[in-house]
């Protein structure tokens, strides 16, 4: 109303009323059929408000409804594809919805099963497409051709949309950042080694930043074949593509980087007093420890430095040692087992005291890096308990977390479990899934726990009803979906479960059951 | 009912996404269902399983969980799990604890009644009601002068001033309107600042309401030549409000109502739910209001795209449009509609211009539209019809993408709220 042109005798009321009546020579003199209302009621204000009432009701009943001039849509296309089931649509959106972690595995079930979403879903698909790069991959194939007509119509939605390239290297030549390394991902899944000759081609024309994210792409994929590229690497310019070079390098037994650990080693390490002693018993002799005698600068290229790094100071440790420390962790352990020809746990007990946090901790981590399973659960089993609190889980596969967590869940008894516990650390850097034996005995630890926690008046950050409640969402989020149904079942029914714990269980049991109907509800299309 | 409309049914979004979560077969056990019942245990994470029924009549939940939203998840999970998957449900007779529950039901229904006529009987004394009435038109009488006196002062110092007007100027008048028992009155006088407020266009649009508010008065004063709608009008815009059971049957248009769209929406501490009705025979719109206080659910009467056969009651006045819904029976899903009484967008421009001619007040009209789609013009969303006439879209109404997709740009018939300059719409077909 406010912006269409009012009647002249509108604007004649409104001018009037505008300056007030009560000003000198006001009059109102209205034409037409409107006259009466100019001289109606006792005053010249009643007169006035009835004739606005008039007009107002004359500008409202008189609008005619306008004649549009935007082009209106084309209908979209019919629809060749067949929409999710009902139960799937509504997982998926629950997903989009409370738990948005769990959307992007949502939609690459949703997108492999060759059905699409139905209308209702496709405004916030689209928005969440438009927010989030890495989704539009699998809310693409799903969008069907309404979504993708939808799309069209609004200019935020264009790019969620777009045909993706099944041309990947079109992508990575002419795509803009973010494309190029989403398509250099993408062919090292399907052919590493192509990917590796795209990435050497462009190298030195990226920004540094980029190279070192290119490096990262090969994480996937890694092999010897690598090797000469990451090398040669070793010489960038910058410190970052440097570091994450050697980081992809240390992962490789046969690199040279590893090897030149190897051969650094060679005379500091040895095993003596071998041998069998006249009673005919075996002897199992002792490692003798030597330290680097002086700094050499190509050690520097291999990423070691001269002074002792800021994480390792604080131990006091003297910079041989850092040196010698960095070399142990680069070596596979299995090299030990066959130079001394002896077992993991012999070498371990042979390691005389003084150096054995420095070299337990250096194996631990070449334990982890190289997967060497059966190494890191002897350390666990001969480390002090100072020592042990140094061991990282992260990095770990989810089989050889779940080796240790095995032996873990069997060392640990229900009153030591805590947030600082090394089997508490353990869940936490677990990558997930849980093996089946191994996630039945820790929702059975956890169920134990919850059983006999006790009431506590101040919930602190420390105490163990806080761990309980983050080992649920552990849970939850790691335990293998084929336990759903007996997790959510047999918790206890007394009035202290109900209050304190139904909840977050309920929660607990609800998440995980969502995740096993994502894996169950959307199966592909039968060819 | 599809689960559109049972997600619909839910109190809050959690609950929707945590019934979506339980309508799985795995969480329920003895399911059933019977002509007016469907019912199932849920397993929670205690030992004893919670026990939710639903009453499909109505629809009506119970569940001996400990939540107190209505309907909780379990009911909206069971229902969903229905919708989705109904051979689950072995039809059977309900077991004693549903059993029970549509009995007290069905007992708790006549007693009300029973309540509700004792009641009315109790303030139906004629000579203290005659005395409570007389009471209140002299206060409202006074008020009106009041009122009257101040309009008069603001149209004679010109209106040039009234956006410098502090608060208090505007809110001591609607103050004692409250007093003088004129809550309608003074909820007009309540939204005079904002309309003074708004920028562009205030001049036309704050004089325009001060207009409207004075014919009120001006009515008021000749209510004995006015016709019996009018004075009822009259009487509704000054804030007399006519309690549903005094409602007289008898007048009741009975017909196959269309439960078209429904929307909550919070205004001064108060929860509204409005639902549009139209009846397929009498082509009649109705709306249903249904209060509570805004920290309070209500849960609804009408389900939306459903029909019932029932008859409306209209609240008396010069356009009838509010209405109380008796004697509901045969509830189904709206499928397979032909809405006759849609019209074009010219014929409902005619329509609304032939209601104000009857009642100047009318804010909106409840309006079918066929044959509609959306454009979107350089300022903003439109609805043009077959015939290229088009209604600017509210900028209230945010659902234009969700239509679209739903649509995909074929025309559809809208329905909507229609205001004299812009159309709010609350459904489509």
């Amino acid at each position: 109303m406010s912006n269409k042109p009012l009647h002249p005798t509108t604007e004649a009321v409104l001018r009037t009323a505008l300056l007030g009546t009560g000003r000198d020579g006001q009059t109102l003199q209205l034409e037409g059929a409107l006259q009466p209302f100019g001289t109606s009621g006792d005053n010249l204000e009643t007169a006035l408000l009835n004739s606005a009432a008039a007009v107002t009701l004359c500008e409202k009943a008189g609008a005619l409804p306008p004649q549009g001039r935007a082009e209106s849509f084309e209908a979209s296309p019919a629809e060749t594809q067949p929409y999710f089931s009902e139960r799937s649509a509504m997982l998926l959106a629950l997903c989009m919805e409370t738990h948005r972690d769990l959307s992007g595995q949502a939609l690459s079930y949703a997108a492999a099963s060759g059905r699409i979403a139905p209308p209702p879903m496709l405004p916030p698909l689209l928005e969440l497409g438009k927010g989030s790069r890495g989704l539009r991959r699998h809310i693409a194939p799903i969008l069907g051709e309404r979504g993708r007509w939808l799309a069209q119509l609004n200019p935020a939605w264009k790019s969620v949309a777009a045909p993706q390239s099944d041309d990947l290297h079109e992508t990575f030549q002419n795509g803009e950042t973010a494309a190029r390394r989403e398509a250099l991902t993408l062919q090292r899944q399907i052919e590493p080694a192509t990917a590796r000759a795209w990435l050497e081609a462009d190298f030195k024309k990226e920004a540094a930043r980029e190279r070192a994210e290119w490096i990262q792409v090969l994480a996937d994929g890694l092999s010897d074949q690598d090797e000469p590229f990451l090398e040669s690497a070793l010489d960038d310019k910058s410190k970052e593509v440097r570091a994450e070079a050697i980081s992809q390098l240390e992962r490789l037994p046969d690199s040279r980087l590893v090897q030149r650990a190897k051969a650094e080693l060679e005379t500091l390490l040895q095993w003596t007093g071998k041998g069998k002693t006249l009673l005919v018993l075996q002897k199992a002799g002792n490692l003798q420890v030597e330290l680097p005698e002086a700094w050499k600068p190509e050690w520097a290229r291999d990423g070691l430095q001269e002074q002792v790094p800021p994480h390792l100071s604080y131990k006091k440790m003297g910079q041989k040692a850092s040196w010698l420390r960095h070399f142990v962790s680069r070596v596979p352990p299995a090299h030990w087992e066959e130079r001394f020809e002896l077992s993991a746990a012999k070498i371990l007990a042979g390691t005389p005291k003084e150096w054995q946090e420095l070299l337990f901790t250096a194996w631990w981590e070449a334990a982890v890096t190289h997967g060497a399973a059966e190494w890191s659960l002897a350390l666990l089993d001969a480390a002090d308990a100072e020592t042990l609190r140094q061991f990282s889980f992260q990095g770990l596969s989810p089989e050889h977390a779940d080796a240790l967590a095995a032996v873990l869940l069997q060392k640990t008894r229900l009153d030591d479990v805590h947030r600082e516990s090394p089997l508490a650390q353990l869940m936490q850097a677990h990558p997930g899934p849980y093996g089946s034996q191994v996630g039945s005995d820790l929702l059975a630890l956890v169920r134990g726990l919850i059983k006999k926690s006790g009431n506590e008046n101040v919930m602190t950050y420390n105490s163990p009803s806080w761990w309980l409640r983050m080992a649920l969402v552990n849970l939850a989020d790691k335990l293998p979906i084929e336990l759903a149904a007996q997790a959510a079942q047999g918790w206890p029914d007394d009035e202290f479960f109900q209050e304190n714990w139904a909840a977050v269980v309920s929660q607990f049991a609800a998440r995980l059951q969502l995740r096993a109907d994502l894996a169950s509800e959307f199966r592909p299309i039968a060819p | 009912m599809t689960p559109e409309q049972i997600l619909a049914l839910a109190p809050d979004a959690s609950s929707a996404s945590a019934g979506k979560g339980l309508a799985n077969e795995r969480k329920w056990s003895n399911l059933g269902v019977s002509a007016n019942a469907i019912w199932g245990e849920c397993q929670g994470s205690g030992s004893k399983p919670y026990q939710t029924q639903i009453d499909s009549s109505e629809p009506a939940f119970k569940c001996s969980c400990p939540s107190r939203k209505f309907p909780c998840k379990h009911g909206i999970g069971l229902y969903l799990l229905f919708a989705n998957q109904n051979a689950l449900f072995e039809a059977k007779t309900p077991p004693e604890w549903v059993e029970k529950w549509l009995e007290s039901r069905q007992a708790r229904s006549e007693k009300a009644a029973e309540k509700a006529e004792s009641k009315a009987q109790k303030e139906a004394d004629p000579a203290q009601a005659a005395k409570r009435a007389a009471g209140r038109e002299a206060k409202v009488e006074g008020g009106l002068r009041e009122l009257e006196l101040w309009l008069h002062d603001l149209i004679r110092n010109g209106l040039a001033g009234a956006p410098g007007q502090p608060y208090t100027f505007w809110d001591t008048m609607a103050a004692r309107l409250i007093d003088a028992q004129c809550p309608g009155l003074a909820k007009r006088v309540r939204e005079l600042p904002g309309a003074a407020a708004m920028g562009q266009g205030w001049q036309a649009e704050l004089l325009g309401r001060l207009a409207k508010i004075h014919l009120i008065v001006e009515g008021w004063k000749r209510r004995a030549d006015l016709d019996e709608p009018l004075v009822a009008e009259l009487r509704a815009q000054i804030g007399w409000t006519i309690k549903e059971e005094e409602l007289d049957s008898a007048g009741g248009v009975e017909d196959e109502w269309w439960v078209l769209g429904q929307r909550s929406e919070e205004e001064d501490g108060l929860r509204i739910m409005k639902t549009w009705l139209w009846g397929k025979g009498t082509a009649r719109p109705a709306v249903v209001l249904q209060f509570a206080h805004a920290s309070q659910q209500i849960a609804p009467q009408f389900v939306p795209r459903s029909r019932v056969r029932a008859t409306a009651v209209y609240y008396p006045g010069a356009t009838p449009l509010r209405a109380v819904f008796r004697d509901k029976s045969d509830i189904s899903p709206l499928e397979n509609h032909d809405f006759a009484f849609a019209t074009s967008i010219s014929l409902a421009a005619q329509n609304f211009q032939r209601a104000l001619a009857g009642n100047p007040w009318i804010d909106w009209l409840p309006v079918a539209l066929q044959d509609t789609r959306l454009v979107h013009e350089e300022v903003g969303w439109h609805l043009r019809d077959a015939q290229g006439h088009q209604w600017r879209i509210s900028e209230l109404w945010q659902d234009h993408w969700q239509m679209l997709a739903a649509t995909g740009g074929l025309p559809v018939t809208l329905l909507g709220e229609y205001n004299g300059a812009e159309l709010r719409p609350f459904g489509w077909y």
